[in-house]
This record gives C-alpha cells, structure tokens and sequence, in this order.
C-alpha cells in the first residue's frame, strides 16, 4: 500500500540506495524493498500458474535470495527484473514438481510462458525503478495494481490533488517512454 | 490543419479522458498524422498503446495478509542470530523412519517409505505432524499440521478462539533462518523448495508453547 506523502521531503531513494542501506544493515530499507516488490514477485508466480498458497512461498524464496546475493549483486538497478527471474525460475520449478505428483486433472495448467512477452515485462519494470518515484509510485497504482484505484484514491495516498494526477500522469509516462528509448539505443 | 496534440492529449484520448469536442480534434490530428506520415505523433501514439497492452498482461495482485510481515521480518531475523532463547526440546519425536506403524505408515514397502517421510513432535499438548512429501534437486516438499493434543487445556481453545493454530514454524540450518511458515486456521501449512538440509524445526505456537526439535528433514 502507498503511503501518504507530504511535500518538502527529499525525493524516495532508488533500488541502488536502498541495497547500499540493506548492506549496512538498515532494516527500514528492506522493508521499502518488500514494500515496492512483494507484489510484483508475488503476481509473477501467479501468472506462471501457482495458487496463491505456492506463489506466497516463492515469493518468500525470492525474497531469502535476495537476502543472500546482496554482497554480489551486481545491477542494482535492475532489481525489478532479478527478482521476476527468481520468481519465474522457481515457479517453473514448482509447476514441474506438481506435474510429477498430481493427476492430470490436478496439475496446474500448462503453458510455456503465460507472459507473451517477458523480456517486454521485464525491460518495463526496470524502467519504472529508473523513473523513480513519485512517477513509479503513479504509474504502478494507475495502470497495474490489481483494484484499479480511482484518481481520488491515488491522490489521497501520494498526498496530492486530485486535478493534478492527469498531467503528472502524461508527465510520468513520457519520461518512461524516453527511459524505455534510451535503453534501446544502448 | 488541426493543432497537434501533447502528449499528455494523446494519452487522455486513448484512454477516453477527453471531452468530446477535443477528442475529435485529436483523431483528426492523428487522421492527419497517417495522411502526411508523423511518424513523431504516430510513433508516440504507439507506444502508449503498447504501454497499455503490457501493463494489462502483468496487474499487481495484493499480497496475502501475513506475507509482507513474513517478508519483512525475514530481514531482522537473518541479521541476528537465531534467538533460541524460550524454546524447549519435545518430549517425542517419532519418524517413520524408525516406527513407520507409530505414526500411521501402514503396509508400506521399504521402497515406497524412502520415498515419504512423517516425522510427529510432541510436548505437552501440542503436537506437529510433518510430512516430507518429495524431494527434488531444487529442495523437499514439506506439508504440516498443528494439534493440540488437549483442547481443554488450551487457553485459546477454551476461550473459543482458534486454538494455538496461527502458529509460526522456522526451517533453520547450523543456527540459519531458512525458512517460516504461518499456519492457516486449520493449523496446516505447506512449503515447496525447502532446502533439503534443514535441521532444526521451531515451532511457536503462542503462550509460551515453543518447541525446538533436532530434526534432519531430507529423505535422502
């Protein structure tokens, strides 16, 4: 859930920042970490076909990989997409396991990839953590959290009018469209 | 010619935010965009089409109630060492093992016991079913159920609550947090791609009812 934010405060710190926190052993960073990713990790186990029970427990172990890979992780602004990978990777895992073990009937459905595009998602989520919030923050609750808030709604959490959501929305995704562009060219 | 339209105009126009009179003038811009070939308009049209559609593909459902408080304390509990203080030995720890009859393994070939494993731990009244389901390259499947083995002796039990079954269960190995689980009001729990060298259990089972069991999970 987004917070409620006043004006005046420094601008929320990037992945990269809040790795170098988690390294130095701030709790408080962890938890923006789960904060901005828990739902991400957790929604990609569930298109790859889990119930809600399993993908909760990759989530987990994504999460403990994290924990553990973050003297070594090396593109901290890739966050986003390590952990969807983990995620996908481990949700394989646990759909081949169940394939073993149940009836036909019961295993879960079979796909190759329920995300047509993953690269797509992926370059999409890394772009966001390189926006930054508040624009991050917009755009997820805008166009990819699950309820579908109103503009009321997200104004209330971010701590900002109403009238001015649209044209930060406008704002927001032309930044990202050039981030996206610029990560083409590279 | 009509006025080109901003960004921000186009974005309102394909998701239907624009009053009528403007949306019109921005499909006329657009119409008048593939006529004369604005790739720049065109192209930024495109994308936030794209946008959309991969947005779509990929919708953040919430979480379950206890995962970010699992998730965040997966943190804290990693950075200190396990604090075992609280926790006492069971009183039984019953495999199969050993007894596969004692814990209701009945008539099984020695084959088809390799393959399962129960394990049972017991102190006062509560008691912890484990069951080793498989065991994979990538970690074991572990399913469990808590009891009280005496519900008139529990204070959550008698006083119509749900008994000791929001309880708390920790995978450790050599003193490290591998894994925790929260039981559903049932009391069971699962968990998949358990590290196969688990070798302690900490069950938590609130009221002061803790048990810590040297317990080695892998059936191989």
């Amino acid at each position: 859930m987004l917070r409620p934010r006043s004006g005046g405060q420094q601008p929320p710190p990037t992945d990269a920042a809040l790795l170098d926190r988690c390294r130095e052993g701030d709790a408080s960073a962890w938890d923006e970490i789960v904060r901005r990713y828990e739902r991400l990790t957790f929604s990609v186990a569930l298109r790859n076909g889990l119930s809600r029970e399993d993908a909760a427990d990759i989530t987990q172990i994504a999460f403990v990989s994290l924990y553990d890979s973050l003297g070594r992780l090396r593109e901290d602004e890739r966050l986003a997409s390590w952990l969807m990978t983990v995620a996908r990777r481990q949700s394989w895992r646990v759909r081949n396991a169940a394939r073993r073990l149940s009836p036909l009937e019961h295993a879960p459905e079979e796909t190759d990839d329920p995300l047509a595009d993953w690269e797509t998602a992926t370059v999409l989520h890394d772009a966001l953590a390189d926006l930054g919030d508040p624009c991050r923050e917009l755009l997820v609750a805008l166009y990819f959290e699950a309820e579908e808030p109103s503009y009321a709604e997200i104004a209330d959490r971010m701590g900002r009018a109403i009238g001015g959501i649209g044209p930060m929305r406008g704002r927001c995704l032309a930044k990202l469209r050039q981030i996206m562009e610029e990560g083409d060219d590279r | 010619m009509t006025r080109r339209p901003s960004f921000t105009e186009l974005v309102d126009w394909l998701e239907d935010r624009l009053p009528e009179d403007r949306a019109s003038d921005v499909a006329a811009a657009v119409g008048d965009a593939e006529r004369i070939g604005d790739h720049e308009l065109l192209d930024a049209a495109a994308w936030i089409r794209a946008f959309h559609r991969d947005s779509g593909s990929l919708q953040h459902t919430p979480v379950p109630d206890d995962l970010q408080d699992r998730l965040r304390a997966l943190f804290r509990d990693r950075q200190r060492p396990w604090e075992s203080a609280g926790y006492l030995p069971p009183h039984a720890v019953v495999d199969s093992r050993d007894l596969p009859r004692a814990v209701g393994f009945r008539g099984g070939s020695p084959a088809a016991l390799a393959e399962a494993r129960r394990i049972v731990i017991e102190r006062d009244a509560i008691r912890l079913v484990l069951e080793v389901a498989e065991q994979t390259e990538d970690g074991l499947t572990v399913h469990g159920t808590i009891t009280v083995a005496d519900p008139a002796a529990d204070p959550d039990v008698s006083q119509g609550r749900p008994g000791p079954l929001a309880a708390s269960v920790a995978l450790t190995s050599k003193g490290r947090l591998l894994r925790r689980v929260t039981t559903g009001p049932d009391g069971r729990f699962s968990a998949v791609l358990v590290p196969a060298h688990v070798d302690e259990v900490w069950l938590d089972a609130g009221h002061g009812r803790k048990v810590r069991a040297e317990v080695e999970l892998a059936l191989r």
